[in-house]
């Protein structure tokens, strides 16, 4: 869940698609879905509806973090530098 | 072959998914089209596949669906195929194969010698009764996957019948046989799960039933 939470924390703003998610990460499919069900869930991240670019494509969900999210995406990237600090001393 | 492959596993993951989660199952094929473009259209579709069945315990749906397929797969197939095989022992005893039972009775005393042939002569109502309640049994599995509900309680019902008549011969007739126990064991949860599967589906479609016509 870190590892998506960071990705989507790198460019907070930015919808995401599911695919370029997949991409970014490495997750495959199967961790990524249940992880952005639960997340959504959890109310971590916020999904809306895509129109498609190509015609004929059906439409895409895209998902950014809420605030609640980028406040977790923080706390867990200095929750991971702390411990990092401390297996270097 | 890789994207029809592809494409009918995502059609089974979307399924399973279910009413409940298809925004996610419509967010899925979306992407399914960015992952064919990218040439990984089997390893997204199974991914899904993968995520949609570990979703399934979380959703009333997905736990209607799993529970229908726990019963029919897991108890009434079997319970059929232990039905035919001893249908099947009844046809070859019939045809003048050996019969453990018969032989051990035939060898006994007076009592025992006319209980064989009482035993004899039951074997084609047997037969006929245990290949019923064998090709009931996959009818009844059929149809309750199908979710069809008025012909898995006419089944389910004759079945009764048949099982019930089949237990009054073997009580009569050899009341130590051996996996009896286990057999109304099995029946009786049958028996007990459809009715309950049916009042489960019905408590669903009266609440879907709800939800779409409310204002």
């Amino acid at each position: 869940m870190l590892l998506l939470l960071q990705a989507l924390a790198a460019v907070p703003q930015q919808w995401r698609h599911g695919y370029e998610l997949m991409k970014d990460t490495g997750l495959s499919s199967g961790t990524l879905y249940p992880l952005l069900m639960r997340m959504t869930e959890q109310g971590l991240v916020e999904a809306e509806w895509r129109e498609p670019v190509q015609p004929g494509r059906p439409a895409r969900h895209a998902y950014r973090l809420t605030a609640a999210g980028r406040a977790s995406a923080l706390a867990g990237a200095q929750a991971s530098a702390a411990a990092r600090t401390l297996s270097r001393a | 072959m890789t994207l029809p492959l592809a494409r009918l596993v995502m059609a089974l993951a979307t399924r399973c998914l279910g009413r409940e989660r298809g925004a996610w199952a419509r967010a899925m094929r979306g992407e399914f089209e960015a992952a064919v473009d990218d040439r990984r259209p089997l390893a997204f579709a199974l991914g899904c596949l993968a995520a949609a069945w570990r979703a399934m315990p979380g959703h009333d749906e997905g736990r209607f669906v799993l529970a229908r397929y726990l019963l029919a797969l897991g108890l009434i197939v079997p319970l059929a195929a232990f039905h035919l095989g001893c249908a099947g022992s009844g046809l070859r005893f019939l045809l003048a194969g050996p019969d453990s039972y018969y032989t051990l009775l035939a060898q006994g005393g007076g009592a025992a010698q006319q209980l064989a042939g009482a035993y004899r002569s039951a074997v084609p109502a047997m037969t006929a009764l245990l290949l019923a309640l064998g090709i009931g049994h996959l009818l009844i599995a059929w149809t309750l996957l199908d979710c069809r509900w008025r012909r898995v309680a006419a089944l389910w019902a004759l079945t009764a019948a048949a099982a019930a008549t089949l237990v009054a011969i073997i009580v009569a007739l050899a009341p130590s046989a051996a996996g009896i126990a286990v057999q109304v064991a099995g029946l009786a949860i049958e028996l007990a799960a459809v009715p309950a599967l049916a009042a489960w589906h019905r408590r669903r479609a009266f609440r879907d039933h709800c939800l779409e016509n409310a204002p």
